[in-house]
């Protein structure tokens, strides 16, 4: 299946069109598609996107992921990461969202 | 007749609710607007509990002085003179708004080509905006890479954001007012018109008071906190841990008033620690051992079939010793008697005995009340605090020390207690939203739900800094303050980018971060500076443009960010509220809202997607809400999908613009979500040694590593001297703090002439305040000006008020007065206050790093001007 996946805040580093195109087989899950992409783009993508010395693979703190309105990020657990992608699921968009303001 | 009839029904006289936003704590408004004119701003009546408790203090009120100050900026600037420094007048030079945002547009446009990261945007702790709005737009113009956040500057809560996030799941702490009967203040201004909650926190406070509630508060200064106090007990700055520690000792090894139920069921002080400070984990699933004293063994810390958690005593597991957490604690604190607390914090042993047993006893630990049905553990304590308390060179330890206080007697997130604010949202009945709530994360310890980044935990990461705040080596910090380091020599802290552009929105970095002379030259290392500005303040004097921006009483917005967990007037207890800020007037002059500006460029520059598809993520829209990013929106348009997707179709904008707030019900389940949930919190930071070890490792890979201290990153806290305590040369004699005044909020609202009346009649808000006996003794006199010259060098002038109500080795200077712009013709009068920043020194060793927190207090000598 075809996926479009758009990039923002400093994954555009690394993926300079901040947008591509992914074939994977169905039924994928987002944990297939972060598979993908850490093979595609290699140990800096999967260094700025999960964890793995948690005992179980988490997104980075910093990582929020989003699908029309749904969206995970470090709270979520492999069950949601796990979740089928259906038919509208299509087009994924993957933030990197530092700490930022605050202080009173 | 008739036509004085008719103009008279002509008139217009109405009240448009609104919410405030003088200060952070976003009061809920109303304000009547008399034939397009602002005559009267005032409390929301229907934000009774929350939202400022239909009320608003002075600073309140005196909005309509900043709405029409002659002094704000009205028209778009260029500056003339090429020539940056501090007192140098720019040449300010009229130009259109269409030439200052094509000029701003091609700035970023050229520093964007080169690396978006070249961009720094600051921002104002004081400027409550809506959150979505500045993470979208910080998304798309710099990757929400560098920012310089401050209004509060480094006198910010870094060390109690943290324990709040560690502890409570919160980016800050409150008080069950309601039921609390004991309340301690360390350095913390609740009450009295600052902290968080401002307004209504001084009814729930006083209430408290008339129902009996005891407030004692350790201060170096007789605040305006500590005047309203039952007692005031004063406190040698730096000193608060280690009283704090003493009052632990007292409690857990003389007193036995610890709650010994509570540290088993939600804190992991049953959990074995060996000898190299770590868990004694299972071997099979890693899981930390906890001891069975009903069975005498080891067993994971979540074995259904514990019989007893063992909080004391060694044990022998897999052939090491160990003992639980709370022992560890036990003996960590033995050292840490009142005498010694004393001798360091000139609070009298007897005084620190007695109010350590008043406040245990006051906790009634094994009481319980019920609250709606549930029956809950009843912990009428609390201990509040805050910058005075823990902006000194040990702040983590400090915070640490001042958090586990309560923690021990069970004084957290349950009636009558330590709150959270706020940890657990189940969203609006109707939709869901806005939701958060914290999750468990590794070794059954909470982990916050929401907070401002992403919050500190054992997932927390340490990187080698590539912003120029260094935060990504402090995961602990809420914010960084190594900008000015690393603006001024980034090739010893290996910027990857230069520095192209630092875009400025609301705040006055130069008069509130550090030493003054080095952050002007840090400023001057941009190429291109431009500020949208209400007023052209000291840094603008800086800026080679002006944007002139809407006050709050000219613009929307939805200053209760819907992910932000501080919704900062949300009252602790009994409701949440949202209100919607709207103007009162259309902007006057060309003054334009930030939202304008930010969109216009985000047009020029083609970043409207980026800005769209962030917004749906931060603010939580949900389909059919949902922005769509190849559609170009009004910021109106915007909220309008904001608020029906968090309250449903029928409270649109429109809605909202007519009854401005929305209510409901807290449950106890949100207030005192600990009962609710299955975690736990640590009394022993365990993963403090990896996060130290990590870092560790992180600073030997950095040319200034060396420099960055992380040693206070262990598991229990000490007490360890600022400069300031170790500074004995002849004629340095006295500590001077800086200190906040309920009358002003940081540096923002001197040229305010109500505010400026208010700060005249109180001889603590712009004087010097010396201890009486101390000027005496010097021959110094009320009303003297002086020269106060630091231990590091800095110098500045004041004038002086002598008064018992300070302690005697203190000099205690105000919030951020000291102006110089000849733009603010009120604040810059000489005898309006003085800035500490004078004093300060760039120096790594000022700056704890743990939690990237500055020291704020110095040795001073004083002589008369
Ligand atoms: S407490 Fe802050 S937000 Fe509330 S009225 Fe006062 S200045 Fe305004």
């Amino acid at each position: 299946m075809e996926v479009k996946v758009r990039f923002y805040g400093q994954f555009r580093l690394l993926v300079e069109s901040g947008k591509i195109t992914l074939h994977i087989d169905p039924p994928a899950t987002l944990l297939d598609l972060i598979n993908h992409l850490c093979q595609q783009y290699g140990d800096k993508m999967k260094r700025m996107l999960i964890r793995e010395d948690t005992g179980k693979p988490r997104l980075k703190p910093e990582v929020h992921i989003a699908v029309k309105g749904k969206s995970w990020d470090f709270t979520s657990d492999l069950v949601a990461l796990n979740e089928v992608l259906g038919e509208n699921d299509r087009e994924i968009e993957v933030f990197f969202i530092p700490p930022l303001q605050g202080g009173k | 007749m008739a036509l004085v009839k008719e103009l008279k029904a002509e008139k217009e006289d109405v009240w448009i609710p609104s919410v405030c936003n003088i200060c952070y704590s976003n009061c809920t408004i109303r304000a009547r607007r008399v034939d397009g004119v602002l005559v009267k701003i005032e409390g929301h009546p229907e934000a009774a509990n929350a939202g400022g408790g239909g009320r608003i203090c002075a600073k309140g009120q005196s909005g309509i002085m900043l709405l029409y100050d002659p002094n704000r900026v009205n028209y778009p600037l260029k500056r003339t003179n090429p020539e940056k420094g501090i007192g140098i007048d720019p040449g300010w030079q009229r130009i259109s708004w269409d030439e200052a945002l094509d000029t701003l547009a091609a700035k970023l446009k050229e520093a964007r080509q080169k690396d978006p990261r070249s961009i720094t945007l600051t921002f104002s702790a004081v400027d409550t905006l809506s959150f979505g709005f500045t993470a979208a737009w910080w998304m798309a113009l710099n990757y929400f890479s560098n920012w310089w956040v401050s209004g509060a500057g480094p006198h910010c809560g870094n060390g109690e954001h943290a324990m709040a996030a560690i502890l409570h799941g919160a980016i800050h702490t409150q008080v069950d007012y309601d039921h609390c009967n004991y309340l301690l203040m360390f350095g913390c201004g609740a009450g009295a018109g600052m902290y968080y909650n401002a307004t209504a926190s001084m009814r729930w406070i006083a209430d408290a008071k008339v129902r009996g509630m005891k407030v004692v508060v350790l201060d170096p200064l007789l605040s305006t906190p500590a005047e309203r106090a039952d007692e005031w007990i004063p406190i040698k700055p730096g000193t608060d841990g280690y009283v704090a520690l003493s009052m632990i000792n007292l409690l857990v090894n003389e007193y036995n008033l610890y709650d010994a139920e509570h540290l088993k069921t939600h804190t992991n002080a049953p959990y074995l620690i060996k000898k190299n400070g770590k868990y004694m984990r299972d071997r099979e699933t890693s899981k930390p051992l906890v001891w069975d004293a009903g069975e005498g063994k080891a067993k994971t810390y979540d074995d259904p079939t514990i019989k007893d958690f063992a909080l004391t005593g060694t044990y022998g597991v897999d052939g090491e010793t160990c003992c639980p957490g709370f022992q560890a604690l036990k003996d960590h604190v033995k050292k840490y008697t009142p005498e010694g607390a004393a001798s360091i914090s000139g609070v009298p042993a007897g005084t620190i005995r007695r109010i350590t047993k008043e406040f245990g006893e006051a906790a009634r630990i094994g009481s319980s009340i019920e609250i709606e049905g549930h029956k809950l553990p009843h912990r009428p304590v609390g201990v509040l605090y805050f910058k005075g308390a823990q902006a000194h060179k040990h702040t983590l330890w400090t915070a640490m020390a001042l958090s586990l206080l309560p923690e021990i007697v069970g004084a957290a997130d349950t009636p009558g207690s330590l709150l959270g604010s706020n940890p657990r949202c189940l969203g609006y009945p109707e939709t869901g939203l806005p939701r958060w709530e914290p999750i468990e994360g590794p070794d059954g310890l909470l982990i916050a739900g929401s907070w401002i980044g992403p919050p500190p935990s054992a997932l927390s990461e340490v990187k080698v800094p590539e912003n120029i705040s260094l935060q990504e080596i402090s995961p602990l910090s809420v914010l960084g303050t190594g900008q000015p380091f690393t603006l001024l020599d980034p090739a010893k802290y290996g910027l990857k980018y230069t520095p192209e552009v630092l875009l400025m929105t609301g705040c006055n970095v130069i008069m509130t971060h550090t030493e003054i002379p080095k952050v002007a030259e840090a400023i001057k290392r941009f190429p291109f500076v431009a500020s949208l500005s209400l007023h052209l303040d000291e840094v603008t004097e800086f800026a080679d443009l002006i944007l002139p921006e809407a006050s709050y009483l000219e613009r929307y917005d939805l200053p209760q960010p819907p992910t932000l967990a501080g919704y900062h007037n949300s009252a602790i207890l009994k409701e949440w509220l949202t209100s919607l800020r709207q103007p009162i007037v259309e902007p006057l002059y060309e003054r334009k809202p930030r939202h304008e500006i930010i969109f216009h460029l985000l047009d020029k520059l083609d970043l409207w997607q980026d800005f769209a598809a962030t917004y749906n993520m931060v603010a939580q829209l949900r389909e059919p809400y949902l922005l769509d990013p190849n559609k170009r929106y009004t910021w109106t348009e915007i909220l309008d999908l904001t608020l029906k997707s968090h309250f449903g179709e029928d409270h649109n904008l429109e809605w909202f613009k007519k009854n401005g707030v929305i209510k409901w019900k807290k449950k106890p389940e949100e207030s005192y979500w600990k009962h609710f949930m299955k975690l736990r919190v640590p009394i022993y930071f365990e993963w403090f040694v990896d996060l130290r070890e990590r870092t560790e490792e992180v600073l030997r890979q950095l040319t200034y590593g060396e420099e960055l201290d992380f040693s206070d990153l262990q598991p229990l806290p000490d007490w360890g001297p600022c400069a300031s305590h170790e500074e004995k040369r002849p004629g340095f004699d006295l500590y001077a703090f800086y200190y906040r005044v309920p009358t002003h909020t940081f540096s923002s609202t001197y040229n305010n002439a109500w505010l400026d009346d208010l700060g005249q009649i109180d001889p603590t808000v712009y004087n010097l305040v010396m201890n009486e006996d101390y000027g005496k003794k010097k021959g110094l006199k009320e009303g003297d000006w002086v020269w106060i010259e630091s231990m590091y060098g800095g110098r500045t002038k004041g004038k002086l008020h002598l008064t018992q109500g300070v302690h005697p080795e203190c000099l205690a200077i105000a919030n951020c007065g000291g102006h110089w712009s000849k733009y603010l013709p009120i604040a810059s009068q000489p005898e309006k206050g003085s800035c500490f920043e004078w004093l300060m020194k760039l120096d790594p060793k000022c700056v704890d790093w743990t939690v990237q927190n500055w020291d704020l207090c110095v040795k001073v000598k004083v002589d008369k001007a």
